[in-house]
């Protein structure tokens, strides 16, 4: 054999035998498989101990007693006994770390003699040798006494997004609860973490399977309606679009199905959003005793200092065939499908000169519907669509600081808006007004004291020329849940006054927690009726909100109404949040 | 009317002293993990290695390794060191000779050498002894993640391992006089990535200044649309707290701006946005988009590092508003052909009865 040709072979087997996997290859997942995996998760923090092996998406194994990662820092070490096999290459020494943002890996060999190993960008094959570490190359960050929020076998980390677990055992009131497997997301993108759920009055999340894209999340909830039930939800996310799909309840019959989508450019410019909801009595997942839905489409292109917004919405009052009876189990047969499309013109604020602290925004827009089983009646005459445009406009002056000389958290400081919107009905002689005025005095008190007092005055406006008084006739109002006759609701011929003094008090001794009171005394036109109309004339209300877990939070609020006929106390508001 | 106003009186003194639990049981909360949000507390690391705890929150500094020069102390339950260890890296007088202390946590024990988290390693004497820092008693060779003190002979060997199982003190300055000791096969190289070098060339700190995870009061002051309800709160929800709506509330300053003050480590950076508790009220640019998120980076100027620092935003739009008025479409609203209602605005009745 020709001594090239042999050389030739020789390399070629060398090249084979001696490959080592790709340089600088991107750590996507590292996959830890130990005796006992911690996983706390208020310091997205991860800690193994016990027969660790650890491998990295390039196919590095590193063997140790000890691993820990920093989930948030994306960086982690191995200690005690440990072995590192990168392709043909096997290094054996005390302690490895890899810093995954920056690419640098840090390895102490033991043998022959102690030393320092840097590995760049991520090439195990290249060691880097005597080169200066920095301080924190080996630094396991001190979990305390704290118990791990998840205890596991395995666990497959995607660095900078998430985390599953498995079998995971979730530490809930001192007590381990076995579960097959626990995914914690922790990325940058809040795409992933997009809700379509509502209406329940608390509940508690188990994301049990996710990826780099998608979160598949159990959700145990209540409302006083379902009371306990599951309910389940599918999330995806990528840079610039998310799509959320859920059940809820799951188990209850009066379910709705959601989907919660969007999408937009990369230039920030072009945005398309969904919101789709089917509701169904059914019990399983059996036909349905009926079903409503809605769909909702929204197109917004942003201009220079304004955008455009096209909403289309498409409701459906009954999709099944209308049953012989008229009835579906007592819920009447509803034949509407009314639409509507909108299409909206936003500014942005402009100030009128830089010299005057006044800025405003304007707005206007177009906006028909339409159902061919009827919109409604007016004057008598059934309408199938009408169409309307509008103009409005707010304009509002910079808060007016009036004690320039306090120091900034005792400042007080006054500000005006008036916001004004007309809308034309072009189907028939019509118009209708709003406008609100608000003057608002706040007054900081300290770092965690917060005060303002508003008055407001909002108008609204019916105006139908001749016809005025054929909607509006002149009423006496009787009300049956008290008796009460309300002969001043006669003088009510279509145009409303509402006037608000609101007083308002929010304490906040830490971001997490905030106490609010609030008085309000209002004066409307024509003059409440108690459970129909209006607003009562004083009002209190008190309002706490506090938070108890990095997911959880509660708000408790109840308020009582003065002189409301038998309105007094409310029902207590207690809602559990993220 | 006049009692109505008591009751109301005394059931408002009532909430109040509910309130005033809450508050007291509030850091019991945090302290039990709870985490407050930017929740994390990742302080930054002192060039030992060694994490300040922190009762603050605090958000994930993100460049630590080439910017902490800096060591932090390192607050602990154990108890101050004797007198004879804190006259800085001199050798000391010892029983067996001069010594030289030094702590930290262990690494591995491995073929005569003790390999510590600073990344040291020393050699152990023969003779050499370990024993429990708390009571004196023999104790094995350390493992990982135990804490060790030693102390050396003139020849640079670990001659007695003082061990415990919680962090001990650290001195920087025996740090600096043990690291003599420290084997190591190679010359030393130098590091390109250390500051401040690698800190000049940074893109979230470019003013060549050490962060040294100093605590500055960070104030966050958000201009909201004029159209923002009196009544509504304002939330920023940051990517350490898993991007929780409500995250941390903002107080009023007046009609259209909301603050928060945070006592955070130069070094924090975090990812947030501003919403009024929900992701359907999330906010959107001033061309209606729902943007990414923003960013903090919490650094330092060319005078050095601040004691306080103001960040100013601007909401321009509400995910939730609706331009031409009416109800916006959330998750849970019912069908109706009237939404937004095109008849009978604004017809006080007939309003369905409301218990």
């Amino acid at each position: 054999m020709r001594p090239l040709t042999l050389a030739a072979i020789t390399l070629l087997l060398f090249s084979v035998v001696a490959k080592p996997l790709p340089a600088s290859a991107q750590i996507d997942t590292i996959v830890v498989r130990a005796g006992r995996i911690g996983f706390y998760s208020s310091h997205y923090i991860v800690t193994a101990d016990g027969n660790v092996r650890v491998t990295l998406s390039d196919g590095t194994t590193i063997s140790g007693r000890y691993f820990e990662m920093d989930l948030k820092m994306n960086r982690f070490v191995v200690a005690g006994g440990v072995s590192v096999v990168h392709g043909s290459y096997e290094y054996s020494g005390a302690a490895f770390g890899e810093f995954l943002d920056l690419k640098r890996g840090y390895f102490l060999p033991a043998t022959p003699e102690p030393d320092r190993w840097t590995f760049l960008d991520s090439d195990y094959a290249k060691p880097v040798k005597g080169r200066e570490m920095p301080g924190d190359a080996f630094n396991m960050p001190e979990t305390g006494v704290e118990h791990p929020f998840i205890l596991a076998k395995e666990a497959t980390i995607i660095p900078k997004t998430g985390i599953a677990l498995k079998p995971a055992r979730i530490y809930t009131e001192g007590v381990y609860v076995p579960t097959p497997s626990y995914y914690q997301n922790f990325s940058p993108n809040p795409y992933l973490v997009q809700n379509g759920l509502a209406g329940a009055t608390g509940g508690v999340g188990y994301p049990f399977f996710g990826g780099p894209h998608s979160t598949t999340t159990l959700f145990g909830r209540y409302d006083s309606t379902n009371k306990t039930y599951l309910a389940i939800e599918q999330n995806f996310g990528w840079q610039n679009a998310y799509l959320v799909a859920s059940i809820s309840p799951l188990t209850r019959p009066d379910k709705e199905y959601n989907l919660l989508g969007l999408i937009k450019t990369r230039n920030q410019r072009f945005q398309v959003s969904t919101f789709e909801q089917l509701n169904t009595l059914q019990s399983g997942f059996s036909e349905p005793l009926y079903s409503t839905a809605l769909e909702n489409l929204q197109l917004t292109y942003g201009l220079k200092n304004s955008f455009l917004q096209l909403t289309a919405n498409q409701y459906h009052q009954d999709l099944m065939a209308e049953p012989l009876s008229g009835t579906y189990g007592g819920h009447p047969f509803i034949p509407n499908h009314p639409n509507n499309f909108e299409l909206a013109w936003v500014g942005a604020n402009q100030r009128i000169s830089k010299y005057v602290p006044i800025s405003f925004r304007l707005r206007g827009g177009l906006l028909t519907a339409h159902d061919t089983f009827g919109l409604g009646t007016f004057d008598g005459t059934p309408y199938t669509s009408y169409w309307q445009h509008f103009l409005g406009f707010t304009i509002f002056s910079d808060p007016y600081n009036l004690t320039p000389h306090a120091a900034f958290d005792q400042a007080v400081s006054f500000s005006v808006t008036y916001d004004r919107q007309r809308t034309f009905v072009s189907s028939f002689p019509r118009f209708q007004d709003q406008s609100t005025l608000t003057a608002v005095l706040s007054k900081l008190q300290g770092h965690k004291g917060s005060m303002y007092l508003a008055y407001t005055v909002t108008n609204e406006g019916d105006y139908l020329g001749a016809l005025q008084p054929v909607i509006y006739p002149p009423t006496v109002f009787n009300n049956p849940y008290n008796g009460q006759t309300y002969p001043g609701f006669a003088a009510f011929d279509g145009f409303v006054t509402l006037r608000t003094l609101q007083y308002s008090y929010t304490y906040t001794p830490t971001p997490y927690f905030s106490f609010t009171f609030v008085a309000e005394k209002h004066k409307d036109f024509p003059d409440p009726i108690p459970y129909y109309w209006g607003n009562p004339p004083y009002d209190v209300t008190g309002r706490i909100q506090a938070r108890i877990s990095p997911i959880l939070s509660v708000l408790v609020q109840r308020s009582y109404f003065f002189n409301f006929g038998p309105q007094g106390w409310n029902q207590w508001t207690i809602q559990f949040g993220p | 009317m006049d009692d109505s106003i008591r009751t109301v009186m005394k059931r408002g003194f009532a909430v109040l002293v509910v309130a005033a639990l809450a508050m007291a049981l509030a850091p019991r909360l945090r302290a039990e993990g709870a985490e407050p949000v930017p929740s994390g507390a990742h302080a930054v690391r002192g060039a030992e290695g060694l994490a300040a705890p922190s009762a603050i929150a605090l958000a994930t500094p993100q460049i630590l390794a080439t910017q902490t020069p800096t060591p932090i102390p390192t607050a602990t339950k154990f108890e101050t060191p004797s007198p004879s260890k804190t006259s800085g890296g001199t050798p000391l007088p010892h029983p067996s000779g001069n010594a030289v202390f030094f702590s930290a946590e262990v690494l591995d024990v491995q073929h005569g050498y003790i390999f510590f988290s600073t990344g040291d390693a020393f050699k152990l004497a023969p003779n050499a002894h370990s024993v429990w820092i708390d009571n004196g008693q023999p104790a094995p060779l350390p493992s990982t993640r135990m804490y060790a003190q030693a102390i050396f002979d003139a020849t640079g060997q670990i001659i007695e391992l003082q061990v415990a199982k919680h962090p001990l003190p650290f001195n920087a300055a025996y740090a600096a006089a043990a690291h003599k000791y420290a084997v190591a096969l190679s010359p030393a190289v130098p590091n390109n990535d250390q500051w401040p070098a690698a800190l000049g060339s940074s893109k979230l700190n470019s003013s060549r200044m050490p962060l040294t995870g100093k605590i500055v009061s960070v104030r966050f002051v958000v201009e909201v649309p004029p159209t923002t309800p009196l009544s509504d709160a304002v939330y920023m929800s940051t990517d350490v707290s898993g991007w929780n709506p409500q995250a941390i509330r903002m107080e009023r300053i007046d009609a259209l701006h909301y603050s928060v003050t945070m006592p955070l480590r130069t070094g924090t950076a975090f990812a947030y946005k501003y919403t009024r508790g929900s992701w359907q009220s999330e906010e959107r640019s001033k061309a209606g988009i729902a943007e990414p998120p923003r960013h903090f980076f919490l650094g330092s100027s060319p005078f050095g590092e601040p004691d306080t620092t103001v960040r100013d935003d601007t909401v321009y739009n509400w995910a939730d508003f609706n331009p031409a008025g009416g109800e916006q479409l959330v998750p849970g609203a019912t069908p109706t052909p009237f939404n937004p209602m095109p008849f009978g605005f604004p017809t006080p009745l007939p309003a369905p009865p409301k218990h």
